[in-house]
């Protein structure tokens, strides 16, 4: 049995009576169980294009009362769900899928049954039909949070976002819902195959995506990195938030981002790093009345931490960036440590100690073998409990800089086709018309008020 | 260790039964073939895929027990800790989980000797026989035994790196409990030196690794790369 074919032919689109269109009017006019069967039977004897069906279905049943007749049954109470095939008759099953879903005291849909939809269906025809699966993707994480199961939610998205793009590195609509799952499940793990892969295409016509996905999917994402102590990596994701564009004010959650990319910056740097040009003002004037600002300052004198953390605790519990701010404490005398390491060739454990201010020689032994551990610094211990510090260690060869030449070169070819692409693109090319004629972008003043003091400030690491 | 208060015994389910029978059996064979990184994909899928009543039932022990450990084998510690973390709490208090936060936490902070304790406290735990699984008991000191052998490798590595001499004594801290003779005969496999006298160990000095200078004719692979990445750089101009 054939339902919503997804067979090659298609129909004219024409009116005549017994074709999809007359039907689908049809039961646009009426809210009876019977008219989904007569819209599911003409269906069997009908042979209609994926396209076309869905511009019927986006037409036709749109509206609410198109929702209400496809989330309702059969005659006689049958669920079209149990008739219909997931890849087979794609369209037609997301759509009565995704109605029940969104449409008050119609039918439940199983979570099986939105489980075997994700791992069968036809990835061609479902791009037609971008906008129902995000109404798919957000109904899954509110179904499994409802019965308090989220994390049941996690694979079903996991297939929704590998099979529904033509690969990983576009983004959809479906990237935040997963990774929020992932994160208040504690999956953190389960949301590496899709970090993994760099984001390189926005195409807003497969699924309509806004800023805020964007920058909630990169947001979220970092918080599992940082979860997994993927601290770089995070730090990626934090900067695409942190340096979004932003029309007049930046988002709240951009501030967010760049307190915590303070944060894991001292971790990795021992200090602030500069940040792109292009990032908003404001975020830097926003930044500069903060909590963040002192602690920066401080680190890595463990003293003086104590004390920003004892004056501002409140607020870092407020802001959810407690642990965190936990963690640049326990790296404060790995970095005193490394500052050492710059003028000394040997210390005993004692004067690191005392250098660290950490009195137990056994928790500086610990520390120091930790940091040799994870390569932060060169050196070895003896007997007596001296440290010798030695010289950074060359660690390529011949073969890794032809790997990384390599590398770059398809880093390279990447980013040329990209440009060929934004070249061509209608958006850019209007955009930099209108650029052209008129005025557009900050102007010179605003830029000496407000971008160019800040970004000083921050190279200067003192803000 | 302390005599844990409560029973061995989790709380049974109403039908107190084996159901993770086939996906026991891949852990268990997983186990066997030393592959790891299987085993913890199997075991993450396996806890996705289980329902909100199996999230609270005892037998999540057959999903997490092996999956921490085999975090913990990878080295991997993080996805080790939310592993238990994710338990409910009915589940978070029982003997077992504590016993694999007190080797997680161990392992976390590096500290050698507490590793081992916990490790070997591990193993009288599962094989008291109030347990209340003795396959999820064979398959815990399979992986805990390869975890113990998998650290110590680590750590003999680490202090290679580390020490340029080190007593016996303090290595055998880091190594865990194992007799001197057997200490002194892998470190004389690997090349160190023995003080007898002193009780002082002496690791092989490795001279550190610098760029192949020995001017060694590039392959035809590398100037074709050098050839195409300036033609391409040329071409960009």
């Amino acid at each position: 049995m054939v339902l919503f074919s997804s067979g090659a032919s298609s129909s004219s689109g024409g009116a005549a009576t017994g074709t999809l269109e007359s039907i689908v009017s049809e039961v646009t006019s009426s809210t009876s169980n019977r008219t989904l069967s007569n819209l599911l039977k003409t269906h069997v004897t009908s042979s209609t294009s994926n396209r076309t069906l869905s511009n019927l279905l986006k037409t036709h049943v749109k509206s609410e009362i198109g929702e209400t007749i496809l989330a309702s049954t059969l005659g006689g109470g049958q669920d079209p769900l149990t008739v219909l095939d997931a890849y087979a008759n794609t369209l037609g099953f997301l759509y009565i899928m995704t109605a029940r879903l969104i449409t008050a005291g119609s039918a439940p849909v199983p979570l099986t049954v939105i489980d075997n939809f994700c791992r069968t269906f036809d990835p061609d025809a479902a791009r037609l039909a971008g906008d129902r699966i995000t109404i798919l993707a957000k109904a899954i994480i509110n179904l499994t949070e409802n019965q308090n199961q989220l994390h049941a939610a996690i694979l079903p998205l996991l297939n929704l976002i590998t099979r529904f793009p033509p690969s990983l590195s576009y983004m959809t609509t479906i990237h935040p819902h997963f990774v929020h799952a992932c994160v208040k499940t504690q999956h953190y793990t389960a949301a590496l195959p899709v970090l993994n892969v760099p984001i390189s295409e926005i195409d807003i016509s497969l699924t309509p995506l806004t800023t805020e996905d964007v920058l909630k999917y990169h947001y979220v994402g970092s918080l599992a990195l940082l979860g997994l102590k993927r601290f770089e990596e995070a730090a990626e994701f934090l900067e695409v938030v942190v340096s979004a564009p932003a029309q007049h004010h930046p988002a709240a959650i951009q501030l967010e981002a760049l307190k915590k990319l303070v944060l894991i910056q001292l971790i990795l740097h021992g200090a602030t790093q500069p940040l792109p040009r292009y990032i908003h003002a404001s975020l830097y004037r926003y930044l500069k009345s903060t909590a963040y600002v002192s602690l920066s300052k401080a680190f890595p004198r463990t003293s003086a931490l104590n004390e920003v953390l004892t004056k501002e605790q409140r607020v870092f519990e407020t802001d959810c960036n407690l642990g965190l701010v936990r963690q640049v404490l326990d790296h404060a005398p790995r970095w005193s440590i490394r500052k050492l390491t710059a003028t000394y060739v040997t210390l005993s454990l004692e004067e690191i100690g005392k250098a660290i201010l950490i009195q137990d020689v056994a928790t500086v032994k610990n520390i120091v073998l930790s940091m040799i551990e994870k390569g932060e610094i060169r050196a070895s211990l003896d007997t007596s409990g001296t440290v010798t510090f030695l010289e950074d260690e060359v660690t390529y060869t011949p073969a890794d800089v032809d790997r990384l030449l390599r590398a770059a070169q398809a880093q390279g070819s990447v980013l040329s086709e990209a440009d060929r692409v934004m070249g061509r693109s209608k958006d850019f090319l209007s955009k930099a018309i209108r650029d052209k004629d008129g005025h557009h972008g900050p102007s010179i003043a605003e830029e000496e008020l407000f971008g160019a003091p800040g970004l000083r400030d921050w190279d200067e690491g003192g803000f | 260790m302390d005599t844990p208060d409560r029973p061995l015994t989790p709380p049974t389910t109403e039908n107190d039964r084996p159901v993770l029978g086939p996906f026991q059996k891949s852990l268990s064979k997983l186990s066997q073939q030393n592959s790891i990184p299987d085993l913890v994909r199997v075991a993450e899928e396996e806890d996705l895929a289980s329902d909100a009543k199996d999230q609270e039932d005892a037998n999540r022990f057959f999903i997490v027990a092996p999956l921490v450990l085999g975090y913990l084998i990878l080295d991997e510690l993080a996805p080790a800790r939310y592993a238990l973390t994710r338990l409910p709490i009915n589940l978070l208090g029982n003997p077992l989980s504590v016993s694999l936060l007190n080797l997680l936490a161990a392992t976390w902070h590096r500290n050698h000797p507490h590793v081992y304790q916990r490790a070997q406290e591990l193993m009288d735990l599962v094989s008291a026989s109030s347990f209340f699984s003795q396959p999820l008991a064979t398959l815990i000191r399979t992986l805990t035994e390869q975890f113990t052998q998998e650290f110590r490798e680590r750590t003999f590595a680490l202090v290679s790196r580390a020490y340029t001499s080190i007593s016996l004594s303090a290595l055998k801290s880091y190594l865990g409990d194992l007799p001197p003779e057997h200490i002194l005969s892998v470190a004389q496999q690997k090349g160190w030196k023995y003080d007898a006298a002193a009780q002082i160990l002496s690791p092989v000095v490795h001279a550190p690794r610098t760029i192949d200078k020995s001017f060694a004719p590039s392959t035809l692979d590398t100037f074709r790369l050098v050839t195409t990445t300036t033609a391409a750089l040329e071409g960009a101009l």
